[in-house]
């Protein structure tokens, strides 16, 4: 349970706030995907049938259709129920904007006025690496184009943030940060928000639970990245400091689904088979473009990258030149501090990880998991970024 | 002057059978001229301190050499996207643990074709300890997991690198219903010795090992140690990692090993490879 916003829900403040969800007690040495991430979870699906595949039935085992362009509310409400094990309403309702932005509110929050975020959910068209041309929906900020991932959004830990979404698509959207935040869906045209108390510093990811999984892979995610209040420059109050971090977010795409919603079929989301791969959007060497994605540094600083995995499959990294630390998964740190070279990422799942550059050269930063290495499946096209260190 | 020095050739046209009797092409090494391959390749060994060489012999400008977690510099990085090709790789081995080499020009079908051995660096006495003043054990054992898509091999149609469907599940590049048999791969040992598991991922999805209820110790991954030792009983790895396991069986008897391949999307079990954990 969120602690300090469960406070404030005693206070009838907060509206929409939900625990984070536990991990599945399968032993092992990495996050397997949380309930809240995997793509059987949040859906609106024929009922029977994701049964199935929940069951680890094989690909050919639970086919699931998604059932109409339609957002079905009870299963949305349902599915948080179930995913988190809360869903705390206050006792006036569902939140509104109103109670957080007045001066009352606000008195009652005891925090400083809110950090609010506009984003507008959006279909457009997106360029992959080898000049393809696709349908996509996505976030833009409040007057930009369409952009995927999303803007990446940062607040302080603590801090009030609202989230409001303006729908200029046709089809109904939503906005859900896993164990943190959900705001209703809201029809084509209209808006809907949420707001909450910045949980632990860390990085997070926002993403449209609509149609599950279907609009989070047609690009609808981005990142939430809360820092410490009083130490920006840290992982975590009294964590380790670091001289600049780089923000990497993998994801990936099918085609044939981009193409098919675009045309307005249906899309069997049982079958998914990704054929482009994204480093912040990009896939190699397009990426080399942005300086979170090629990283220049000098020998002895120390950086901190947040890894944000916003698709539906593993992604495995792997740092030539340096190992890394691993400073914090989900939002909670990891004392340990593992040194590594290579972990995967689960879908919906985040690690922030140490480098210190203890030598001079260009290294890449890549996924192992090799055809997500490849643009379409020409290499090296996919998630690869590099390392400039002098 | 190098402390350790390898020469690997390349042979092209190596294949495997696997257990339904079919062969599947490789690109294997091997550690002499005129003798047979080896896939997964030779075991490269050196201690921690040493500084190692490696000369890729009959190379042609096609293929580098990528020590994976060595952490070598550039020019000995073995990647074409950040330096020219070369034949000879020198690098230091300053951290004792499990790695391996691969080629990484057009990774996603070198790799799978088979170019790759493990790599595993001693503490700097050459002992039987996981590194330099770490745990002690009696006997070790190195598995390279990884899969074979057959249709990778084909010409007709050309494969797409973004779609893999494996049909084999490997460890040490053998495969089957029947556990594994092979010296290399099947664990013999006495109840009460501690036995060293070095775990390497060469493979694409990811891997669910489990040694037939044994407990382990999971004491280092990437040639690191673990500041705390993890003991699950079952262990999830991805496409490049490397564990090191310690087992340490009470009980005499057999324990069946499985290794499952689980989907990229679904996590249903794609296939898996089997072998035994035999304690007298």
């Amino acid at each position: 349970m969120c602690g300090a916003e469960a406070r404030r829900q005693e206070d009838g403040v907060l509206g929409v706030c939900i625990s984070r969800p536990q991990p599945i007690p399968v032993l092992t040495m990495h996050t397997a995907p949380t309930l809240g991430c995997k793509p059987s979870h949040i859906s609106v699906r024929r009922k029977g049938l994701a049964g199935k595949r929940e069951n680890g039935a094989g690909p050919e085992g639970g086919r699931v259709v998604t059932e109409s362009r339609r957002f079905d509310r009870r299963a949305f409400l349902k599915a948080f129920a179930l995913g988190s094990g809360a869903l705390a309403v206050s006792a006036s309702g569902l939140l509104t904007l109103a109670s957080l932005t007045t001066e009352a509110g606000r008195r009652e929050g005891g925090g400083p006025p809110p950090r609010n975020f506009s984003l507008r959910a959006r279909e457009g068209v997106i360029s992959t690496v080898d000049g393809t041309s696709l349908y996509a929906r996505g976030f833009s900020d409040a007057t930009g184009a369409m952009r995927v991932p999303g803007p990446a959004l940062w607040a302080r830990e603590g801090e009030w943030v609202t989230m409001t979404l303006l729908n200029d698509a046709s089809q109904e959207h939503g906005l859900v940060i896993d164990g943190v935040a959900a705001a209703l869906p809201a029809p084509p045209g209209g808006a809907t928000s949420v707001a909450f108390s910045a949980p632990h510093a860390g990085t997070y990811i926002y993403y449209d639970p609509a149609e599950s999984p279907l609009d989070r892979a047609l690009g609808m995610y981005g990142a939430l990245i809360i820092t410490p209040s009083a130490a920006p420059d840290r992982v975590w109050t009294e964590g380790p400091s670091f001289a600049r971090q780089h923000l990497q977010v993998l994801s990936e795409l099918d085609e044939g689904w981009n193409t098919a919603s675009g045309l307005g079929a249906p899309v069997d989301t049982g079958a998914y088979r990704p054929n482009y791969f994204f480093l912040n959007g990009r896939g190699f060497p397009d990426s080399d473009v942005d300086p979170d994605a090629h990283i220049r540094g000098s020998v002895g600083e120390t950086i901190l990258i947040r890894w944000a995995n916003a698709g539906l499959v593993p992604h495995s990294l792997h740092t030539h030149g340096y190992h890394f630390r691993i400073a914090q998964q989900d939002g909670r740190p990891e004392p340990a501090f593992r040194e590594k070279d290579n972990v995967p990422i689960y879908p919906g799942r985040t690690m922030d990880v140490l480098v210190t550059f203890d030598q001079p050269g260009l290294f890449p930063i890549h996924d192992h998991i090799l055809m997500a290495n490849t643009g379409n499946g020409v290499y090296p096209r996919g998630i690869m970024g590099m390392f400039e260190v002098v | 002057m190098a402390d350790r020095t390898y020469v690997l050739w390349l042979r092209k046209n190596g294949s495997v059978r696997m257990h339904d009797g079919v062969d599947i092409g490789v690109w294997p090494f091997t550690d002499s001229k005129g003798q047979a391959s080896l896939f997964p390749g030779p075991l490269l060994v050196s201690n921690e301190g040493q500084t190692v060489e490696v000369t890729f012999k009959n190379n042609m400008n096609e293929h580098t050499f990528h020590f994976h977690g060595i952490d070598a510099d550039t020019p000995n990085d073995g990647v074409p996207e950040t330096y020219p090709v070369v034949d000879t790789y020198t690098f230091l081995t300053d951290h004792a643990g499990t790695y391996w080499y691969h080629c990484h020009a057009n990774t996603v079908l070198h790799q799978q074709m088979g170019m790759y051995g493990p790599f595993v660096v001693l503490p700097a006495d050459g002992s039987n300890r996981a590194w330099t003043g770490g745990p002690a054990f009696a006997k070790q054992y190195v598995w390279m997991l990884s899969e074979f898509d057959s249709a990778w091999r084909l010409n007709n149609p050309k494969p797409n690198f973004a779609y893999f469907n494996p049909d084999y599940f490997l460890i040490n590049g053998k495969d089957g219903f029947d556990p594994i048999s092979a010296e290399d791969t099947a664990i013999a040992c006495n109840a009460g010795d501690t036995v060293l598991l070095r775990l390497i991922h060469a493979g694409y999805l990811v891997a669910r090992i489990s040694l037939g209820g044994l407990p382990f110790s999971v004491v280092a991954s990437d040639g690191r140690p673990f500041p705390l030792q993890e003991t699950p009983q079952v262990l999830e790895m991805a496409s490049g990692e490397r564990y090191d396991l310690l087992v340490t069986p009470a009980v005499p008897g057999t324990y069946p090993v499985r290794v499952d391949y689980l989907d990229w999307y679904t996590r249903a079990i794609r296939g898996s490879a089997r072998t035994t954990v035999s304690v007298l």
